[in-house]
């Protein structure tokens, strides 16, 4: 009785995946198998913190929430994108090529199912952002210490990237100043 | 002898994702790397507790910053910076003067571990990372130790934007002269029809 139930609906589902779907071959699972993990790790650091004996913190402090918003963005970007990082997605992604952003690569999204929704995820700094998030709010409830620190880290990473990328546009400017020199002055020879 | 070299190599890790690309992608080396950056955090945390027993170092806003600009400094001299090149030379193969005063560019040699090491070592970008780590537990393992070495390079990277200052201002002083020169040159002219 039960098997014929949960049999019918499975069915249902593959009528609703393949409707929506259409000939488009769409990883609906793997999308549903990433938010059931995301939301059970939610609710497992609930239970691991209250059935402690402890409270939820009241709120985060303002400068955590910065340090931890940079850190984000910066782990998401080196997760998804570094080429030292590129082991971890290998087995999800395939290698295209560098990247414009130093030390970037370019890779696409492989295979089908768990595996390619998988390959979105980890290839995409904005949907590896929401992960990094909650593990640092958990890490800032369970181990505040060692989660600043791993922010610090980023934080000021983060602060010598972008303080590299102006030395080197400054140095782009300076190369190409005397280009723009030399077209100027030729332009002024055409019109002589 | 490189060329022979690539051909005949096989690297571990990357054939154990068949799919991800034909290149000599190093990702051997990729995953030491990591392992290596880990481990040493993994010693730093374990050196912080057992010295620390529950006294917080706190790495404050001023500290960050400091720490982000010390990273940029040192970053660069270990990537860049031609003093620096013999600890580099054992990756790298020179190729010429850089964009940049007494920096020069150099492209990882060899294959494999030989190269992705050489690619962290020539990039300003990664050297960044290891680098702010190493301040981020100089931090808190020897704080003034470390904000004393932070404040050395914050000055030099002021020194140094007041250099570029300097010279972006001798350039501009240098085209107006050849400005006001051009046009002299037109009035003449003018003047000589």
């Amino acid at each position: 009785m039960s098997q014929s139930t949960s049999s019918a609906a499975s069915n249902r589902l593959h009528d609703v995946a393949s409707e929506y779907s259409g000939d488009a071959p769409r990883p609906l699972g793997g999308y549903l198998t990433l938010m059931g993990t995301f939301v059970s790790l939610f609710v497992g650091f609930l239970l691991f913190v209250t059935g402690r004996g402890r409270k939820l913190p009241e709120g985060f402090g303002r400068s955590d929430l910065l340090l931890l918003g940079v850190a984000t963005h910066h782990f998401g970007r080196m997760l998804s994108k570094a080429g030292v990082t590129s082991p971890l997605r290998a087995p999800f992604t395939q290698f295209q090529g560098p990247s414009d952003p130093p030390a970037e690569l370019k890779e696409s999204v492989r295979g089908s199912g768990f595996r390619h929704a998988f390959g979105e995820l980890i290839t995409c700094p904005f949907c590896v952002g929401l992960w990094v998030a909650a593990l640092f709010s958990y890490g800032l409830v369970l181990a505040p210490r060692v989660t600043r620190l791993i922010g610090s880290i980023l934080v000021i990473d983060w602060i010598s990237d972008n303080l590299n990328l102006i030395y080197d546009a400054t140095a782009n400017l300076a190369t190409k100043t005397p280009d723009l020199r030399e077209k100027k002055a030729e332009s002024l020879d055409h019109n002589n | 002898v490189n060329d022979e070299g690539v051909r005949r190599y096989r690297d571990p890790v990357l054939k154990m994702v068949p799919g991800y690309t034909d290149q000599p992608r190093p990702l051997t080396g990729y995953v030491l790397i990591m392992g290596a950056f880990n481990a040493i955090f993994a010693l730093a945390m374990f050196l912080y507790f057992r010295r620390e027993r529950g006294r917080a170092a706190e790495i404050g806003l001023t500290d960050l910053i400091v720490g982000g600009i010390a990273a940029h400094k040192i970053s660069r001299l270990l990537a860049k910076d031609s003093v620096t090149s013999p600890l580099r030379a054992p990756f790298t193969k020179f190729e010429g003067p850089g964009d940049l005063p007494s920096e020069l560019m150099e492209s990882p040699r060899g294959y494999g571990v030989q190269h992705a090491i050489g690619e962290l070592v020539t990039c300003a970008y990664c050297m960044g990372q290891w680098v702010s780590a190493f301040l981020a537990y100089g931090l808190m393992l020897a704080p003034r130790f470390t904000r004393a070495i932070g404040w050395v390079f914050v000055i030099h990277t002021l020194s140094d934007v007041l250099n570029m200052l300097y010279e972006t201002l001798v350039e501009v002083s240098q085209k107006s002269t050849d400005v006001l020169e051009q046009k002299s040159d037109v009035t003449k002219a003018g003047q000589s029809e």
